[in-house]
């Protein structure tokens, strides 16, 4: 069966803690990416939860698509600010010329200093997120939701939409195959759009099927007895998780009181190089 | 005796069709009892099974008139929910049913559902998964697993709700000769083991009048015949001309029936052994 989730089997811290302790870290950290206005402090949090998504699914948190995804967008704001910004004054100096595109205007060193914060900030939230649910069972999301006050039926209903996605692919290539055995050819983008409206009736015809039994042999087990069926997995928080959540918030608070003694860090108003971007001058 | 299912004078019409599903059901099935139900399509059978765990009236509309009673509960007056605790029903589609992550949650759900302590569901499931023998399996995804074990996953997870009824709708036809070997198997032992009354709808004639202690045939929404295997198959025109088959078994012995009288007014033979018994007596 083919992966339809970004779920990583693993052993690494994450994957052993409470579902709704990666949620607080997933606050945590979108609110420290957010909190003070430079490149710098973002930076230094997507390469903390870089590291902590390598820890977690070693080399797959740097090969997978969500990852590199993000590191091109960093990529796009760069470009795309640097050109477009209307804070810009500062042209940037490439080998002793500034870089002006005819209609967008000369690349600033404002326009890179505010396409870098933001495409930090978005990448940072985007990894912690990347760790969330590669390290967690989707069983374990809807059940950290659940708990977290999301009706049961509503969970129930996502886990059983994951299960039918497969199952319904299999049907799919079963009905194309039926259809090519019967002279279905299609030989360019055109025809193979138009095979999908032959495909669309028959298959949803079965998944109507399916539901009935599906729903008939639910109510045969008693879904809907109780408003509170029994927990089968006790959710509960561990030392660890403790440990997580406390440093989290530890970090999140003393951000918290930078940001109102030292405002937001911003130093877009005394940008003259390029090595300023990172580092007050 | 104790009657486990009782159907006193049950029609049923779907509420899209002009045709009676069940016309006039009388039947009363006593506890412990292995119960085959045999019928072309469109006799009712699956009617019968929907009518007896409560689908039908509650999530069927449609007009039901008659009264049926599951260990003397009316089902008008409980939901189907509520009757699983009483009577399982097990579906054709063996993937249609399941809906968990793995076998021992999916045999968990049903007790789950009914609010039952968690150790108690603990115990339930391990003795679920011996009984049908799939504990290697356990933490196995039930779309991983061939027919017939995904079908003894599927009666391991009705059965974890302890019902004394387990009504069965055609469990076979999805299965190979040793998926529906594997199961006719594990029923037939639940019911003389665990003194569970079954009530089966089946296409296999053969391997049902080998296990049943009784045999219905249905048609049109009727009971035609209702007797043991060898009296209820004596009637081959009646059930050959609806197109169904009787057991080979049975046919060789109407044959010999008709060529040598050897049988009279006993029932026939159904099974190999119980031919080859009674010719050697001869």
């Amino acid at each position: 069966m083919k992966n339809i989730t970004l779920y990583q089997p693993g052993n690494s811290i994450f994957h052993y803690c409470d579902s709704r302790t990666k949620l607080v870290l997933i606050l945590c950290f979108a609110v420290l990416a957010f909190l003070y206005f430079n490149p710098l402090i973002p930076l230094a949090l997507m390469l903390v939860v870089l590291v902590l998504n390598v820890v977690a699914t070693k080399s797959y948190a740097l090969t997978n698509a969500l990852t590199k995804l993000f590191l091109i967008i960093i990529l796009f704001f760069l470009v795309i600010h640097g050109f477009t910004n209307p804070l810009g004054k500062t042209p940037a100096v490439f080998w002793g010329h500034p870089l002006t595109i005819p209609f967008f205007g000369t690349y600033t060193l404002e326009g890179a200093y505010y396409g870098l914060t933001f495409g930090f900030r978005i990448a940072t939230v985007a990894l912690i997120t990347l760790l969330y649910v590669s390290t967690t069972h989707p069983i374990e999301v809807v059940r950290g939701l659940v708990k977290l006050g999301l009706p049961y039926n509503f969970g129930f209903m996502i886990l059983m939409s994951l299960q039918l996605i497969p199952i319904s692919n299999r049907e799919a290539k079963t009905i194309i195959s039926a259809q090519r055995a019967r002279g279905l050819v299609e030989h360019n983008l055109w025809e193979k759009l138009k095979s999908l409206v032959p495909l669309f009736v028959p298959l949803v015809v079965s998944s109507l099927e399916r539901m009935e039994t599906m729903a008939m042999a639910l109510e045969a087990r008693g879904f809907g007895y109780t408003e509170h069926p029994t927990q089968l997995h006790e959710v509960k928080f561990t030392a660890r998780d403790i440990i997580i959540i406390a440093s989290a918030i530890i970090l999140l608070v003393i951000g918290l009181v930078l940001r109102f003694k030292y405002g937001r860090l911003s130093w877009i108003d005394h940008l003259n190089s390029w090595g300023n971007i990172f580092w007050p001058g | 005796m104790k009657a486990a299912l009782t159907f006193n004078n049950v029609s049923y019409r779907y509420p899209d069709s002009q045709e009676m599903a069940l016309k006039g059901i009388n039947l009363t099935v006593t506890e412990g009892e292995f119960v085959g139900i045999i019928g072309p399509n469109a006799a009712g059978k699956s009617t019968l099974c929907r009518a007896a765990n409560g689908l039908i009236p509650h999530s069927f509309s449609g007009d039901l008139e008659g009264d049926i009673y599951v260990n003397g509960i009316n089902t008008k007056e409980k939901k189907p929910a509520q009757l699983a605790e009483y009577v399982g029903l097990v579906f054709a589609d063996p993937e249609a049913q399941l809906s968990q992550m793995t076998v021992w949650e999916e045999v968990a759900f049903g007790p789950a559902n009914l609010g039952i302590p968690r150790e108690e569901i603990f115990k339930r499931v391990d003795l679920m998964l011996g009984l049908l023998k799939i504990e290697k399996m356990r933490d196995r995804s039930p779309f991983n697993l061939s027919g017939g074990e995904q079908q003894k996953v599927a009666i391991a997870s009705v059965l974890a709700m302890e019902p004394r009824i387990l009504v069965l709708d055609e469990p076979t036809s999805n299965l190979d000769p040793r998926g529906t070997a594997e199961v006719f198997a594990a029923v037939k032992e639940l019911n003389k083991k665990q003194n569970i009354t079954v009530i089966m709808v089946e296409h296999e004639v053969e391997l049902l009048a080998e296990h049943a202690d009784r045999i219905i045939f249905m048609d049109h929404g009727q009971i035609l015949l209702d007797g043991p295997p060898g009296e209820v198959f004596r009637q081959v025109e009646l059930i050959q001309k609806t197109g169904m088959n009787i057991p080979q078994v049975t046919e060789v012995a109407q044959i010999l029936d008709k060529e040598y009288g050897v049988w009279g007014n006993k029932p026939y033979p159904v099974t190999i052994e119980e031919l080859y018994a009674c010719l050697r007596n001869n």
